[in-house]
Order: C-alpha cells, then structure tokens, then sequence
C-alpha cells in the first residue's frame, strides 16, 4: 500500500505541530530514563569496582588509643577477614595560595608494606618512600582546587612541631569518593582534603607512638555484620571507643549510596509522568484524526481496504511521534548524562572511570516508548477496527449532549457562553481531567524545582546568618581550659571571641546508636546559637536536654526519657542525659545542655572551640597564626564557606532547575498546544458558525479558550498540590544527619509555577487567536462536518 | 432612495422594472464581480450584478452549482468582498467596509439559515436561540429582540425549547436555526440551501417556517436554492447563470408552502 503510506505521510506533515509537541513529551521522558538511569548504572558500577579493586572496609571504628596487640586481636575475631589500624586526626593545613588555613584529615600509612584494606589509587607520582617523614600524599580534590602538584610543599604544626611536607603524590581513596568536612553541608575542597604522611609522623601528631586510634576491617564471606560489630565493641571497650560501625554509617558511603538510590528512583518516576501524558496526548489527536477522516477510512474500506492495513496506516501515525520523541530523547539524554557526570566528577571522585552511554539504557528506553504509543493510539484504532463503510460514509451526527441534574444545577448562573463553556466540561469529564492533570503535573515539576532552591535558600538562611554569626571558627585538638579565650582576644584584630563546647558523642537508646554532639549554647547575644527550623533561637535548657528531632525519631525517643552518650573526650565513656525537650531543627543534629550539667558531665571546661569575630583588615594576620597554632584542629571561615556553597549550588542545583523548568514547560505546552488545537478542530464548524452570526473575533477567541482557562485555572491548585507532596516525599527522602530540608513552599515557588503555565497558556491562545482570524466563513454555509 | 423595486441586466441593457406597491429598497448592488484565484485557476464567480432588494420580499435565487448564488448571498451578507461594484445596504457601504464594520452589520442587520443548520451542540434550542439575543444584548444600536421562546413557538418548536441538537431531527433543527436567526429582528435573512439537507415534507415544514417569519416580521427573505419548485412561493425569482442574471420574475399570487410541489 505505498499510497497509503505516502497519505500517513502527508497526514504526518499536516499534523506536524502536534506530532512534534508530543514527540518533545516523550523526549523529555526518554532523555530522563536515559540520563538518570545511566547515571545510576554508571555510579553503581563505579562504586562497585573502586570497592573491590581497592578493597574498601566493610566495618570501622575509632577508638581514643589501642596498642598493636588489640590489631592483632581484632583479625583474631571470627568473622574479621581483614584489619588495617592506623592514626587518624584532623590538622591544619598551610597550604601555598590559600590565605586562610585549610583543614585536612590526617592518616598515617605504612611504608614498609602495601595496605590491605582502603588502598590508594596514586594518581599522579608514588607512594611515601620507606622512612620519608617530610614526604606526604595529598588527595585529588584537595589537590586540584589549590592547585597543588607533585613537588609542590604544605606546612602544618604536628605533634607541637611546625613541619614542612613535600608532596610526593596525589592519590584517590575509597573512604573519601565523596569529601566532606564533618558537620558541613557540602563538600568545599579547597579547604578540606585528605594528607597521607607516613605512619610514624601521624601517630607523633596525635600523641598516639606505637598505638592507633582508626580500625578498617573487611568481614569474612557469609559473616554477620551485627555479630562482628558486637565483637569489635567488646573487644575495644577498654580502649574508649565510640561503637563500631558498618558501611551504612559511613558519611562517604551513605552520601554515594543515597545518590545512586536517588537516581533510580526518578529514573522510574520522570519517564513514567511524561510517558503517561504522551500516551494521553496521542490519544487525543490520533481520537481527532480518525474522526475527521471518519469518511475517507469508510471509502477505503468500502473499496475493500482490509481492517489490517488501515490499523497499520494509523498505528503508523502513532508509532511516529513516539519514535521520534525516542530518538530526540536519547540523543539529549547521553548529552545531559555526560553533564551530569562531569557534575558528579567533582563531588564523587573515582580513579579512572570514565562515562560512556549503555546499549542496554538506550535500547530499554525504545521499548518504554512502544507501551506508551500503544496506550495512546489504542482507542483510535478500535474506532477504525469498528467503523462500518456504510456508516462512515454518513455524516457525523451533533455531538450528543442530554441534561444530567448536576448539568442543570452548574450551567443555571450562566448564560449562553458559559453554558457552552460548562457542558463541554462535563461532557468529556475524563479528557478534562486528564488535561488538568498534565498541565497540573507540569506546574508540580516547577514547584519541585524551585521549592528545593527555596528549601536551600531557607537553610542558607537559618545556618549562615542565625546560627553562624562569627567570623572564623576554630576547633582544638583536644578541650582546653577556659585560659585559651582570653588567650585569642590577645590576637591582634580578634574584636570577640566565644567559647564553643561541643564534644562528638555516640548516642544509644533502646538498642539504637546515633552520632551528634553535646553542645552548650552560648549566652546572648551569641556568635553561635542554636537555630531551630523556623529560625527562632533557643535558649539554654535549665536542666535536662535540648535534642534535634532527628535524633529523638531516630532512637524513638520521649520526652522525659534518658538516652546514654558515649564520649570520645573527657573524664568519663559515657554519660546519662534525659530528654527535656525536642528542637525541630535543620542542621546537624544535636543535643543542647546547659553550662553547669555539661562540666559537671566531662569535668571541667572543656572549650573545644572559639568562635570569633574579626576586623576584616586583620584577617590575613588572624590566619597567618592560626596556621601556627599548636592543637588546632580545624578553621572554618565563614565567607569562604558561604561562598562554596553559594558556588556549589548555583552550578549543581541550577543545571537541575534549568532543566526541571525546560521539561515541564514542555509538559504543559504539550498539553495545552494539543488540546487548544484540539478544540480548534471540533470546534472550528461552530466558532466559525458563530462568526457569521456576528460574533466578533475576540468573542469567538473567548467562548474557545474559555474552556482552556477553566482547565489551567483547575490545574494550577492540582499543581501545586502535587508538587508540595512530590516536596514532602523530597523532605522525606532527603532527611540525613548533616541536614534536613525544611519544608517551604513560598511566594517564588508558587509564582514561578503559575507564570509557567500562565506564560504556556498565552502562548497557545495566540495560536488559538491566529487561527480563529483565518476561519473560513464562507466554508460553513456549505460544508457539512 | 430609488422608488424602483428591482433593476435585471439582460445581455448588457439594464431594464428598471418598476412595481405596483412602492417598497423601501434596502440593497442596491451596482456592476458586482467576484474573481477568485483558486490554485493557478482563476474563476469569475460573478460577472456584473444589478440588483435592488426591498424590505419584506421574499426572494429565491435560482442557478445551477458553480451559478455563482452562494457568492452573490455572503457578499450581501458582508461574508465576502467584491472584486469591484458596489453594494450598499441602506446607508451601509458594504464594498469598503472592513472586518470589524461587517462584523457588526452582521450582528445588527443579518439573519442567516445553513444548509446544515450550523446550531451549537452544547446549547439546547432555546440557548441556541437566546445565544442571538445575547449577542444583540448591551448593543446600543440593537433593536428589541422578540422572546426567544416566542421565536421557536414562530417556527413550530414552541414544545421542543430544552432539546439538544443531538435530540431534534433535522427539519427540526433547521426551524430553531430559523428562529435563532430571526429572533433579532434583523432586516435581512439570508438562506443557503435551507432545505438542502431535508426530505420533502420536512422541507416543507421549514419553508413554512421561513414563510411565517417574513409575514410576521416583515423580514426581507433571501433564499437560494437549485430547487426550482420552491420558487412558487416566492415574491420574485431571480435565475442566476455563470455569474450573470439571466431571468427575473415576478409572483403576483405567491402559493403557501404547504401547496408546494417538487
């Protein structure tokens, strides 16, 4: 039937419009499917390789000081497979280039032997050499973002003494694929990396000689992770140690993990909305196109054309767009997956694996589209597999419209137009409402999109300029007396400095086991307050504990309730608090005591930190001797802090929310194009109708879009509905220990999302305008549908 | 205003053809031609009109399809331009008016019946018909329309007033399209093929209509039609041929339509 096939291909031609509307739909699906699931088979095998290849540890645990024999009874322990002990700390770092000081994790490394567990891959020069105390590793990121190269030299005060290392290599770790400085939001490379010295000079660092306070162990095949975790526990319970732990609770790990989780579930949710909506879509025009060829079908079956080859002819017409769509979206989506790698590079750092688009992805998101074009076209080919020649050849009768009570009871405010309007609402109650929600589901895209800009903005907020009003922080080795303030208001240029009382603890109820730490917020006006999700400061707690909500979920907690704290500081292991009240708050995740029950807690001071605020003319002095300071364990600046995060959300979240906003704008063209052009179709005969009744152009534009409008105006509410529960789901899913998005949904969100629709929707009605000025007048008086 | 009731051209003469009773004219067509580009083909659909229509005939355009009949009615239905002549209605240059000025004649002087009835599926009949008066509605140079169950009673729909189009026959809608266009009161109705789509005793149902609604209203009452049998009830027909007229007459004793015969 060549001459069939060249009428499906001028019938392509002239609904050219919509086929491309629908094929842009079912490319934003498939280029989602492409690009998420890629991503997803792309991080999980690099994770998988990296581990296994470098043989990253399935336990670990931290202990205050444990000599070498608690190593060897550790990969004693039935069940262990392996054990690597080392000392690890924080230090920091003068590094050439950087005015402020950076912060790095310092690990200790054999040199007389390769590791067993947690191996490096040295990216560029080698290893330390044997016996090389002034020869360090850095770790890429670190590396990169100062650039630093082989050859290159930091200095840091270790073990009391200011030494200068010469960096020998620059190296990649499976413990630290994604590098983040405990309790920030995000990674800041810059000023937090990882230093490899050999053994000898971090164990003189941490006044640990001949000891280690970090274990890695890898599990034997088929041995119980409880079970040796237990063991471990025991075992170490003299040493001081804070409970071992899995790699469920290992901060590189999880962020990976929860990464990779995440992609897969969008991969499965995007292309499933935009499928569905496409499928809706063709529907529609595919139910139009077989009506209005009602005559031209029946003539080629009364000419014996068979039932077969006119489905054949429309599903043609249906298998077109999607293929189209299908293709146009792979091409995109292996674009937009090697942006999303190149995105991920810099946050997941894996040695030598590179992305490359899977046949499998691209093939599967073929064969999502197919179901999808079958979904839509479905109706349309019954209706031609039913249409008898006889009957085709008559004209079609009126539409049917009857009274129903509910009909009466809507129509009865209105006159003519808006009776017009209302009955052919309820007359297709489905098609309305699967346009409502198409539209609807567009608008939820935006309100996602830009709820989880409002939700960082709101965190950026409570976190930078309630919670953190100082300059610099700084964070000691081990707690200091109260001495060390005064001691820092002698800086030249300090105009006030804060003592922070913050000890990690491991925290233990009812069986289960969360990080935190215990805190004393400083009296007002603070430099560093406790903020709650609101923003509203709390006060100090007069007796009992002030603890983030996350962790009373967490360890199913009551208020009332007493939790134990393990601490890996002070006079005692562990402590009783009792929960006095809850704080529903967004960062980190805490426990607030007040000054008298935290000494008499730890015993004494116990300053872990200052906070400070300097003249800013004074701040390369102020760095210049931190950077000399003997048990400083880490500087956090303020700026430079808020500016990586600034930096690092307007590049990841940006591309996120130009495409967000790019996808549901074709969403919701897609639908109202399609259904604008839809009424334009059906409807033409009577507008134009009309128009020779004297209705004027703007009149005829009005009763057309009327029932548009109520469809946009419906599906805006729907919308942001959707989206604020699509918001709650996100708030859910993304709830962690480092932060917990809040749950706003302003002014910027909504109104984005409704200039979206209001900006798609007046794109359509000057489509819908142009052609109304180009009805045929003449053409009614004569024609029959 | 010209006291003549009717000019015919006839090979190039034109003949004024004067009447009895003195009506007032309201369309005078002088010299209309209408050429339309169809593809690379040009087509004369009108080749030098004269005509004057009064108020209160009632006029059937016969012709054959291709007579140019239909062009000659959306020109005085301000659907259509010509390509050059004039026509005005009353003091309406129709020739030079533009889209927006049709528009409104339309909506204040034209009532108009289709071949196939063009009624809004989603109105019942007497929402179709109200849809007229609502259009006339807050238009200052409207006049009072009549009820519009008055004008589906005029037409015989008086007991089908909450009826869809999808519930009426065909005759049936064709009498609420008639009482949806003379429900205005408007000074000209214009019919393409009214009874086209009809059989013969439905037809005749729907002229009566028409019939009635000129009486009544006193409606100027243009129908065209390629059914010659129609012409008995006429006032006058005029027989149009490749553009031209070629025939006028003139009924003395107009038969009701109950009597017609075709």
């Amino acid at each position: 039937m060549r001459l069939l096939d060249r009428k499906a291909r001028r019938d392509l031609w002239h609904l050219r419009g919509p086929v491309l509307a629908i094929a842009l739909v079912v490319a934003c699906g498939i280029a989602s499917w492409v690009a998420l699931r890629s991503m997803y088979h792309h991080l999980r095998a690099a994770q998988a390789t990296y581990y296994r290849a470098y043989r990253f540890g399935d336990a670990f645990v931290q202990v205050r000081r444990a000599p070498a024999e608690a190593a060897r009874a550790l990969a004693a322990l039935p069940g262990v497979a392996a054990v690597e002990t080392r000392a690890v700390g924080q230090v920091v770092l003068d590094v050439p280039g950087l005015a402020e000081p950076a912060t790095v994790r310092l690990v200790g490394l054999p040199t007389d032997r390769a590791l067993t567990l947690n191996r490096l891959a040295v990216r560029r020069g080698r290893l330390l050499a044997a016996g090389a105390s002034d020869e360090a590793l850095l770790s890429e990121g670190f590396a990169e973002a100062n650039g630093l190269v082989v050859g290159d030299s930091v200095g840091a005060v270790l073990g009391g003494r200011w030494r200068s290392l010469r960096v020998v290599g620059i190296a990649l770790t499976p413990e630290a694929v994604y590098e983040i400085r405990p309790g920030d939001l995000f990674p800041d490379n810059r000023r937090y990396g990882t230093l490899w010295t050999d053994a000898a000079t971090a164990e003189a660092a941490f006044g640990l000689a001949g000891a280690w306070n970090d274990a890695s162990l890898a599990l034997a095949p088929g041995a119980s992770e409880p079970a040796v975790l237990a063991a471990v526990d025991r075992l170490l319970a003299r040493y001081g140690t804070a409970g071992a732990y899995g790699r469920s609770r290992h901060v590189s790990h999880r962020f990976l993990s929860d990464e990779i989780e995440e992609n897969r579930t969008y991969s499965r949710l995007l292309p499933a909305v935009f499928l569905g909506v496409a499928a809706f879509l063709l529907h529609l025009v595919l139910g139009r196109l077989v009506a209005s060829q009602r005559e031209q079908l029946g003539m080629l079956k009364a000419y014996g054309a068979s039932d077969a080859t006119l489905i054949r002819h429309v599903a043609w017409l249906a298998a077109v767009p999607a293929l189209l769509g299908a293709a146009l979206g792979v091409g995109f989506g292996i674009w937009a997956a090697y942006g999303f790698a190149g995105i991920y590079a810099e946050f997941f750092r894996f040695p030598g694996i590179a992305f490359a688009p899977r046949y499998g992805v691209v093939a599967t998101a073929v064969l999502v589209t197919l179901p999808a074009a079958a979904a839509g076209g479905l109706a349309a080919l019954r209706r031609v597999a039913r249409l008898a020649p006889a009957e085709a050849m008559r004209p079609e009768p009126p539409t049917r419209f009857a009274h129903a009570r509910l009909e009466r009871w809507l129509t009865a405010p209105f006159g003519a137009v808006g009776r017009m309007t209302v009955r052919g609402l309820l007359r297709r109650p489905l098609r309305a409402a699967a346009a409502t929600l198409g539209m609807a589901l567009g608008v939820s895209l935006v309100v996602v999109g830009t709820f989880t800009y409002e939700a960082i903005g709101w965190m950026r907020r409570v976190q930078f300029t309630l919670a953190m009003r100082d300059d610099i922080a700084v964070q000691f080795e081990s707690p200091q007396g109260e001495a060390v303030l005064a001691e820092m208001r002698r800086l030249p240029g300090v105009l006030a400095a804060e003592p922070v009382r913050a000890v990690a603890a491991r925290l233990l109820h009812d069986g289960r086991v969360r990080d935190a730490a215990v805190m004393v917020p400083a009296p007002e006006p603070a430099l560093r307050r406790a903020v709650d999700r609101r923003g509203r400061v709390l006060p100090a707690p007069t007796s009992g504990a002030l603890v983030s909500r996350w962790i009373v979920d967490a360890l199913a907690l009551r208020q009332g309730d007493t939790l134990r704290a393990a601490l890996l500081v002070g006079r005692r292991d562990t402590v009783s608090l009792r929960v006095a009240e809850t704080v529903d708050d967004l960062i980190g995740a805490g426990v607030w005591v007040a000054d008298a029950e935290y000494r008499a807690l730890l015993g004494g001071d116990l300053v872990t930190g200052v906070a400070l605020r300097v003249d800013p003319a004074a701040r390369g002095a102020i760095y210049a001797r931190l950077k000399r300071l003997p048990d400083v364990q880490s500087v956090a600046v303020r700026g430079a802090t808020l500016e990586n995060f600034d930096g690092l959300v307007e590049r990841s979240f940006g591309v996120t929310l130009l495409m967000l906003g790019a996808f549901a704008g074709a969403l919701m063209l897609g639908v109202v194009y399609n259904t604008v052009r839809l009424a334009l179709a059906e409807r033409g005969r009577e507008l134009a109708s009309l128009r020779v009744l004297g209705f004027t152009h703007p009149e005829v534009a009005r009763i057309l879009l009327g029932e548009q409008a109520v469809l946009a105006t419906a599906a805006l509410p729907v919308g942001i509905g959707l989206g604020a529960l699509m918001a709650w789901g996100l708030v859910q899913a993304a709830s962690r220990e480092a932060f917990r998005l809040p749950f706003v949904l302003g002014w910027p969100t909504m109104s984005r999302a409704a200039m979206l629709l209001l900006g798609t929707f007046l794109a359509a009605a000057i489509l819908a305008w142009v052609r109304l000025g180009r009805l045929d007048l003449v053409a009614v008086l004569k024609t029959r549908e | 205003m010209s006291r003549r009731g009717a000019a015919v051209q006839l090979g190039g003469d034109t003949f004024p053809l004067e009447v009895g009773v003195a009506k007032r004219t309201v369309f005078h067509a002088r010299g209309l031609t209408r050429t339309y580009r169809v593809g690379d083909v040009e087509v004369q659909a009108l080749r030098g009109i004269d005509l004057e229509l009064a108020a209160g005939e009632f006029v059937v355009i016969l012709g054959p399809s291709g007579s140019g009949k239909s062009t000659l009615l959306n020109i005085l239905g301000g659907l259509d331009a010509p390509t050059s002549g004039t026509v005005r209605f009353e003091d309406h240059d129709l020739t030079g008016a533009d889209a927006r000025a049709l528009t409104q004649y339309r909506r204040e002087h034209v009532g108009f019946v289709f071949q196939f009835y063009n009624l809004i599926p989603s109105l019942t009949a007497l929402e179709n018909v109200a849809l007229a008066t609502e259009l006339a509605h807050g238009d200052p140079h409207a006049r009072a329309a009549q009820d519009p169950a008055e004008a589906l009673r005029l037409v015989g729909m008086g007991d089908r007033l909450d009826h869809f189009p999808s519930q009426l026959s065909g005759g049936e809608q064709q009498r609420v399209a008639i009482a949806r266009a003379v429900v205005k009161k408007p000074d000209v109705l214009l019919c393409d093929e009214p009874t086209g789509a009809l059989d013969f005793e439905t037809g005749k149902l729907v002229l009566d209509a028409l019939r009635r609604a000129n009486r009544e209203l006193g409606t100027l009452t243009v129908v065209i039609t390629h059914n010659a049998g129609i012409s008995a009830m006429a006032d006058r027909t005029l027989r149009l041929r490749s553009g031209r007229i070629v025939d006028e007459s003139r009924n003395a004793s107009p038969v009701e339509p109950a009597a017609l015969n075709w």
